[in-house]
């Protein structure tokens, strides 16, 4: 995908270097071990548009950004969208920068994903993933993500929104839907 | 001042996004920066720069140089209240200016390139006429203005991408069997599954001479549109730049630039209604205040339009070999 598509003209005054990357060193996700970084990427990768309610959870309590206390507080939850998609992984713009966490606390966690497209025929997709990398250029973070446990409908659902042909019409259409509109709260 | 004007075509598409209200706050800031500028209403069918401007009976309009009255852009550029800033009425009153002829459009293209001043800003008309299409493709820096609305986008779109098909089937004049595929691929449903102009390229690659796609390929390429959003209400509105630039990249191969987004301003309604002229208001607030963003980054080039500021008579030369 071509970063410069998301690109906002005013970088951020607390903006890490421009284009750093900061990829997930730590232990791999079940899909992802005995994979070599190109094995990860052997899915091609779709412009497919959609918008992406994102819950990020916590290892510990207490870590930085999180509510400390019971599990259910552990998490917090940002919208995005995406038009980056495999059926190994994603690449999440986030409408809005995850403050009080730092980029390398987001890589490695665990993310619960429901994904929602404008095609009438789907109800969207919720699967569970882990942050590989973090990207955070004028104030715009792009969280690459892999998915995880997907089971067969999933990826049945993944391979269809994967191979959807859309028009010009239909994908400025999708596009204004996850772009301009205002966002529809998450359904349960 | 330069010897050739760098020529600013504001067009759209869709009518009532605010193409002149914009031509004319940019004219007006470029103006203030101590920049000769030139407004000149193209908008044949339905002029009313003059109007905005509080000019109620324009003393003279460029229907008096399509009508051979005068030979020159000079005679018929009416001074404003601004300083700098001047204006060339159109005529929409006038049944044969909303259509000029070939030859009459040429004319006005080569006047326009003699034109003393250092920026002329073109206000073109609605719709995706040849006519609005060919002053567009002819200005150093190609301007479209769209609102956050889907409808407006639709429009934006389908300007650029008449646009981008104009160019390309002026390109093939010569070949008449490339010509022909080019006008069906300009259909969506085409028969020959084209989908995008990448897809057209790789058609024409099986069969077309190599020089020719290359031709086609830097010519497309030399398009780069930039985006003014008008009429912003809300921050997420202005991603209506994003969404132009994703989808003229995909399927046209064409790089859009964002210029900015002007914010909703309902003064300008007000003083729209009540013919008060749009250059007499004091202060910096609202819609003025994004247009002065936008006239100094433009004028800087920061907003990745340095290249207007090269002499446009190249540029204007180009169209007219094409004309």
């Amino acid at each position: 995908m071509n970063d410069e598509d998301f690109s906002t003209p005013k970088p951020g005054p607390s903006s890490p270097e421009p284009e750093e990357t900061i990829r997930h060193q730590g232990p791999a996700s079940p899909s992802m071990l005995g994979q070599s970084p190109e094995e990860r990427r052997n899915h091609p990768r779709f412009e497919v548009s959609v918008r992406v309610h994102l819950t990020i959870f916590a290892e510990i309590s207490g870590m930085p950004g999180f509510a400390s206390g019971d599990r259910s507080r552990m998490k917090v939850i940002r919208e995005g969208f995406s038009n980056d998609l495999s059926e190994s992984g994603i690449c999440v713009v986030l409408d809005d920068r995850v403050t009080g966490i730092p980029l390398q606390q987001l890589v490695g966690r665990k993310v619960k994903l429901h994904l929602e497209w404008t095609q009438p025929d789907e109800d969207g997709l919720k699967v569970l993933g882990q942050v590989a990398w973090g990207r955070e250029k004028d104030d715009v973070v792009r969280l690459g993500i892999q998915f995880t446990d997907l089971s067969v409908a999933d990826r049945k659902t993944l391979g269809r929104l994967c191979q959807h042909d859309e028009s010009e019409l239909s994908r400025i259409s999708n596009l204004w839907e996850l772009l301009v509109a205002e966002p529809r709260p998450p359904s349960s | 001042m330069s010897a050739s004007p760098t020529m600013i075509a504001i067009g759209g598409g869709k009518g009532g996004v605010g193409k002149s209200v914009v031509s004319i706050l940019l004219g007006q800031w470029l103006a203030r920066f101590g920049k000769s500028t030139v407004l000149v209403d193209l908008d044949l069918g339905g002029a009313n720069i003059h109007t905005l401007l509080g000019i109620k009976d324009p003393p003279a309009s460029i229907h008096d140089l399509i009508l051979r009255k005068t030979d020159s852009f000079e005679d018929i550029a009416i001074s404003t209240q601004v300083e700098q800033l001047r204006v060339v009425c159109g005529a929409s009153e006038i049944l044969s200016a909303a259509n000029p002829v070939f030859a009459q459009k040429l004319k006005i293209v080569r006047k326009l390139a003699e034109i003393d001043a250092d920026y002329l800003i073109l206000d073109l008309g609605a719709g995706t006429s040849f006519d609005v299409l060919d002053f567009f493709l002819l200005a150093d820096l190609q301007v479209i203005v769209t609102t956050s609305e889907p409808v407006s986008i639709y429009n934006a779109y389908g300007f650029l991408r008449n646009a981008v098909y104009r160019r390309l089937t002026q390109l093939v004049r010569e070949y008449p069997e490339w010509k022909s595929l080019i006008r069906s691929a300009m259909d969506p449903r085409n028969s020959f599954n084209i989908r995008t102009v990448r897809g057209l390229y790789d058609r024409l690659s099986e069969e077309a001479d190599p020089d020719l796609l290359n031709t086609l390929s830097e010519e497309t390429r030399k398009i780069r549109p930039a985006v003014i959003v008008n009429q912003v209400r809300e921050p997420r509105e202005q991603n209506t730049s994003r969404i132009l630039q994703q989808v003229a990249d995909r399927y046209l191969m064409v790089q859009v630039r964002d210029l900015g987004s002007v914010l909703y301003d309902p003064q300008i309604q007000a003083m729209v209604s009540r013919m008060v002229p749009l250059v007499s208001r004091n202060g910096i607030a609202g819609a003025f205040e994004s247009m002065q963003q936008i006239a100094t980054a433009l004028m800087n080039g920061t907003n990745g339009t340095g290249r207007i500021a090269t002499n446009g008579t190249s540029h204007v030369a180009q169209a007219l070999e094409r004309l």
